[in-house]
């Protein structure tokens, strides 16, 4: 096979067990591979109602036809499990070094089911796999797991991706890394710490084969021209911290648990102040033509020495939205999330909502364990992450998501509890972003930025983004289809603005690379299915209408400052919109697949969401 | 003819690869980063910003590689200064002695071949795959002439932003004075460790 490299790796932990299964050709066309491959998988290999921690849950790396070659920013893979923290499909991409060395393995894809017997770690050595004993490796950091799984390999070439101790300890938020890079999202860390599985470390020596070599190389010398221009500025000078400036302008930037939208002190974690202040290099991921990765230093004072990759997700929900303006302590607090392996986002939505708590005195320095959890503390900030990552006292029931979390908690806690189907939100304030806030409503995978870029018509002005209205329906389904097809291609989406036309470019690379002929509409066709068998497997894991909701907060207390002032989105807002997207899907009103819609799509999946 | 290689600026390398899947495209036409002639070099050390740099064969003058190779398999191309290999039978036996030698870690073992590669300047094409794709052209074929004429700048770069740094902050111009001196004097360090 051209571009694929055409087998799937199946690993049984509790037998232990290995088996390489031909990547059917059908499945190459229909779902293209990462998130489509993976979900296709889950589909069929995870029985339906599996408890997350249970050894039949799956966990899915897959990678996609560009991985190993020369096209931009290819090497991504797409971890894909059924979530802990939301109990819907979880997935989430990480990429860079790992992904190739995948590829050069031989596989596409890896499916790890059961659970070792002891904490063992994965050897994928070309065609030769084993599970080695992991006890050495027990509470050991993301960062110290890589070496010391190179130190017991003897080879320092070798490529890791692992867990923290969080991903140890089951925290439901997490996650899995690889070389600086992370699936950060949906708990893949907690999966993979139920089945005893501390790090899966791979060599590969194979080499991957493209039908057109010529045309391709010629494309990508293209692609890298147009990854230096405007198309990427944003992610190369000052990466995603821009936002900061930005979003507080337009008064979206969630601040002290979305009780605001713009922060007084937004200059002081700004994109331009990180550069100026903290960042010592710009590094790139393995074929990425752009590098956006901004490794941050603390210099001086009392957190000097951390270093990190600082992005504006993790600035939003560890800076502003915890009040907190000291730079160096976000730089801290990223750093221990990445070590303990902890989602950046959900850590800091968790930690702006005990401080609510707190401060409406719902809980006590009794209840935190003595932490003094006011907003604008950073010294509580890294005490709270510490006590979550490890289940230490307060931080065992932290440990569960701000869902489970504030109905434990209860007293009214739940009104500022900020997620979508216990997924903690991204840093854009919805309520004034209503395209947006439809996104992240439907989402499968709960409250994400990064499933539909429903905020790009909302920010640039194209549509109204203080009125709901019923054409943001369809604007939120093709943005969720052109997401599927990026996750599965499986490309960066840092290079979508370098392309003219979209899906004609990439249905043209696809061929060019795998030799396999695709149309312009099998391919945006494969991005709907994708869509669509998410949604068929929370069907089949008990989604209901009511699963498609944003955060009572959202619905309740308008915006008080900025721009935005008393924006707001509504019952009736969302249901007007929630009943034109499903109408745009061609779904019933309450949100449910039709047999027309599953037949037109070859979805092989009941209404149900059971296989037929 | 004036001596040229393949030089990498570590400042702009961001060490995404892309140079090693260039190279093998070129010549083996597929993609394997051990069919590569160039090899990109990550240091990351947790502590210390993460180091990138792309390494490749120097065309020394007298070359280590050629002197400990055993069985003669390597030489020097009168007219082009490139290293060759003799890939025939009582040619290259795969014994590693060169890539070990070789200060750069240049020669490398071509893995199904079975024999050693070096760069060859893409000699017959208009211009190096590596050169052409470095999407932040940090590679460069240069003359040894030009790679000093390169430090020098850098070098005068340095003193200019101490020296502008140094007039912000009103130190007084003895102080100025001396940290030229260490700058001139740890980038002489630096220069000379890296020989």
């Amino acid at each position: 096979m051209f571009g694929y490299m055409g087998r799937i790796l199946h690993v049984d932990l509790s037998k232990p067990k290995f088996s390489v299964q031909p990547l059917p050709e059908a499945l190459c066309k229909q779902y293209i591979g990462g998130v489509g491959f993976s979900t296709r998988l889950l589909f069929n290999h995870v029985p339906p109602q599996t408890h997350p921690f249970h050894p039949d849950n799956a966990l899915i790396f897959a990678t996609g036809p560009f991985a190993g070659t020369m096209f931009p920013t290819g090497n991504k893979h797409s971890v894909t499990t059924k979530s802990p923290l939301t109990g819907f499909i979880g997935d989430s991409l990480s990429g860079s070094f790992w992904t190739h060395e995948v590829k050069k393995a031989g596989y596409d894809v890896i499916v790890v089911k059961g659970k070792a017997a002891e904490l063992s770690y994965l050897f994928i050595d070309d065609d030769h796999v084993t599970i080695r004993d992991a006890q050495f490796l027990k509470s050991h950091t993301i960062p110290e797991t890589e070496t010391l799984v190179r130190e017991d390999l003897e080879d320092r070439t070798v490529k890791v991706a692992s867990i923290g101790i969080a991903g140890e300890k089951q925290v439901l938020f997490a996650n899995i890394a690889n070389d600086r890079r992370t699936a950060g999202r949906t708990g893949g860390g907690a999966v993979m710490g139920s089945k005893n599985l501390k790090a899966i470390a791979v060599r590969g020596t194979k080499t991957v084969y493209v039908a057109d070599i010529e045309k391709l190389v010629e494309l990508c010398l293209d692609l890298y021209k147009k990854a230096q221009g405007p198309a990427t500025e944003k992610y190369r000078i000052l990466g995603t911290p821009s936002n900061v400036l930005t979003l507080n302008r337009i008064a979206c930037l969630p601040t002290r648990n979305w009780q605001q939208a713009t922060f007084e002190s937004a200059e002081k974690v700004s994109g331009e102040y990180m550069l100026e202040h903290h960042v010592t290099n710009i590094v790139a991921c393995s074929s990425c033509p752009i590098a956006c990765d901004h490794n941050c230093t603390v210099k001086q004072g009392p957190y000097a020495g951390a270093t990190t990759s600082i992005d504006y997700e993790s600035l939003y929900a560890l800076g502003p939205n915890c009040g907190i303006d000291y730079f160096p302590a976000i730089i801290k607090a990223c750093e221990l999330c990445d070590q303990y392996g902890i989602d950046t986002i959900s850590t800091g939505v968790i930690i702006a909502w005990v401080m609510e708590c707190y401060e409406r005195g719902l809980i006590t320095e009794k209840t935190t364990h003595g932490v003094e959890a006011r907003f604008g503390n950073h010294d509580a900030v890294i005490q709270l992450i510490h006590m979550m990552a490890q289940r230490r006292g307060f931080g065992e029931v932290l440990g569960l998501g701000v869902k489970k979390a504030s109905e434990k908690i209860g007293k009214g806690s739940e009104h500022f509890a900020i997620h979508v189907k216990g997924l903690e939100l991204p840093g854009y304030d919805i309520r004034g972003l209503k395209t947006a806030a439809l996104g992240w409503a439907v989402s499968a995978r709960g409250g994400c930025h990064n499933k539909s870029g429903a905020y790009e018509p909302d920010i640039s002005g194209e549509v109204n983004r203080f009125q709901a209205e019923i054409s943001r329906g369809k604007i939120v389904m093709d943005s969720e289809d052109f997401v599927c097809i990026m996750d599965s291609l499986a490309i960066c989406k840092f290079l979508r603005r370098c392309f003219d036309n979209f899906y004609t470019e990439l249905a043209k690379v696809y061929t060019i690379i795998t030799g396999i002929n695709l149309t312009v509409n099998e391919l945006k066709q494969a991005g709907e299915r994708i869509s669509n068998l998410k949604k068929a497997f929370n069907i089949r894991e008990g989604w209901t209408r009511q699963d498609d909701s944003l955060p009572t907060r959202v619905m309740k207390d308008p915006i008080p400052d900025g721009i935005a002032k008393g924006s707001v989105i509504t019952g009736e807002e969302l249901d007007m919109m929630l009943d034109a997207y499903y109408k745009a899907r061609g779904w019933s009103q309450t949100g449910l697949l039709t047999k027309k819609k599953m037949l037109e799509l070859e979805l092989n999946v009941d209404h149900k969401g059971a296989i037929q | 003819m004036t001596r040229q290689f393949i030089i990498c600026d570590p400042e702009k390398c961001v060490g995404c690869q892309i140079c090693e899947l260039a190279c093998s495209a070129r010549k083996e036409k597929s993609f394997n980063p051990q069919f590569s002639r160039i090899h990109a070099v990550r240091l990351n050390t947790l502590v210390e910003p993460i180091v990138n740099v792309a390494l490749t064969c120097m065309l020394c003058e007298d070359p280590v590689c050629v002197k400990v190779c055993a069985p003669k398999a390597l030489s020097i191309d009168q007219n082009t200064g490139l290293v060759i290999v003799d890939a025939g039978y009582s040619g290259c036996n795969e014994c590693g002695w060169c890539g070990i030698s070789c200060e750069f870690g240049a020669p490398t073992l071509h893995p199904i071949k079975r024999v050693i590669t070096l760069c060859d300047l893409c000699i017959n094409d208009a211009e190096p795959a590596c050169t052409l794709a470095c999407p932040k052209e940090a590679l460069s074929l240069a003359a040894i002439g030009d790679v000093i004429e390169l430090v020098q700048s850098e070098v005068a770069k340095k003193i200019l932003k101490d020296f502008s740094h140094a007039r912000e902050n009103s130190i007084s111009l003895f102080e100025r004075v001396g940290r030229i001196a260490v700058t001139l004097q740890s980038h002489r360090h630096e220069h000379s460790s890296s020989r």
